[in-house]
């Protein structure tokens, strides 16, 4: 059962009651330049979190089996590895070797 | 997910209709600017990812939506926080510094003063009056839109509105009175 309303306050105190919560509210209301930005700040976070995950789906995507377009001098690619051991590998003359390492040739 | 303009142009509606609300409720809540500004950012984050299920409810069941997520988020922050004593203390002190200085805030009756005066008698007033009376004043929505939003019988709104201007006009009659006099004056 809802209790009973207080009594009602005298209509001038009302009245100014009325007014000051006026003042306070137009005080204390969000901006609505600052209601925009945020509302901004929400869909661009997903626009952000959308490129983000279609990025990392890229990466962890398998690379295609098959190397179409192999340059005719495949050291001239940044390997993942060492000069060194690059130069090893090279002179080492191993038959069926491929610079690209994880694929056979 | 889909993004059809028309999904995107009903979350900016729903966002305009109730952004004020909302951000209403965390203030009641938090006593922080900063911290209410945040949580609705949050809120309309978790709406705006899944803004497909936007054309499925009415007005109604959105509102209440929205604030069911508000009040988790609040739920989860309090959580975060040491204790909620915290806040409490907060509000505390701040009209503990009210006592202190009210004979000065008497003396400088200015538009800044006022607002400060109410912020700081809002503060002292219990948080479901507090709440109410935000979501009225603040946000101004109806006893209805009020009782959808908390899920309390829009009779109990009422009377927790009634009670908040009552105790807000006597501890503030003193000041209302001076303001009054001087509205006269001018």
């Amino acid at each position: 059962m809802t209790p009973q309303l207080p009594e009602p306050l005298p209509p001038e105190l009302e009245e100014h009651l009325t007014r000051l919560l006026g003042q306070w509210a137009n005080a204390r209301r969000l901006s609505a330049a600052r209601a925009r930005s945020i509302r901004e700040a929400v869909q661009e976070d997903d626009v952000w979190e959308q490129r983000f995950w279609t990025r990392m789906s890229a990466m962890l995507t398998p690379a295609p089996a098959v190397i179409e377009h192999v340059p005719a001098n495949p050291w001239s690619l940044a390997l993942p590895i060492e000069p060194d051991l690059a130069q090893l590998v090279s002179q080492s003359n191993t038959p069926g070797f491929c610079p690209y390492l994880c694929l056979s040739a | 997910m889909e993004r059809s303009p028309s999904t995107q142009t009903l979350f900016e509606q729903i966002y305009e209709r109730h952004y004020q609300g909302i951000y209403a409720y965390f203030v009641s809540r938090t006593a922080e600017a900063e911290v209410a500004q945040d949580l609705l950012q949050e809120t309309f984050l978790r709406v705006w990812r899944h803004r497909a299920r936007l054309h499925e409810r009415t007005d109604e069941q959105q509102r209440a939506w929205l604030f069911a997520i508000a009040h988790n988020l609040l739920t989860d922050y309090y959580r975060h926080r040491a204790t909620r004593s915290a806040a409490e203390d907060e509000f505390a002190q701040v009209a503990l510094a009210s006592e202190a200085s009210r004979t000065e805030m008497e003396e400088r009756l200015e538009e800044r003063e006022l607002v400060a005066l109410l912020d700081l008698a809002i503060k002292r007033l219990p948080e479901d009056l507090r709440t109410v009376l935000a979501l009225s004043v603040l946000a101004e929505m109806s006893s209805t839109e009020i009782s959808t939003a908390l899920g309390k019988p829009a009779g109990t709104i009422r009377y927790q509105l009634a009670r908040a201007r009552k105790y807000l006009a006597d501890e503030l009659q003193p000041f209302i009175a001076q303001s009054a006099r001087k509205g006269q004056m001018r």
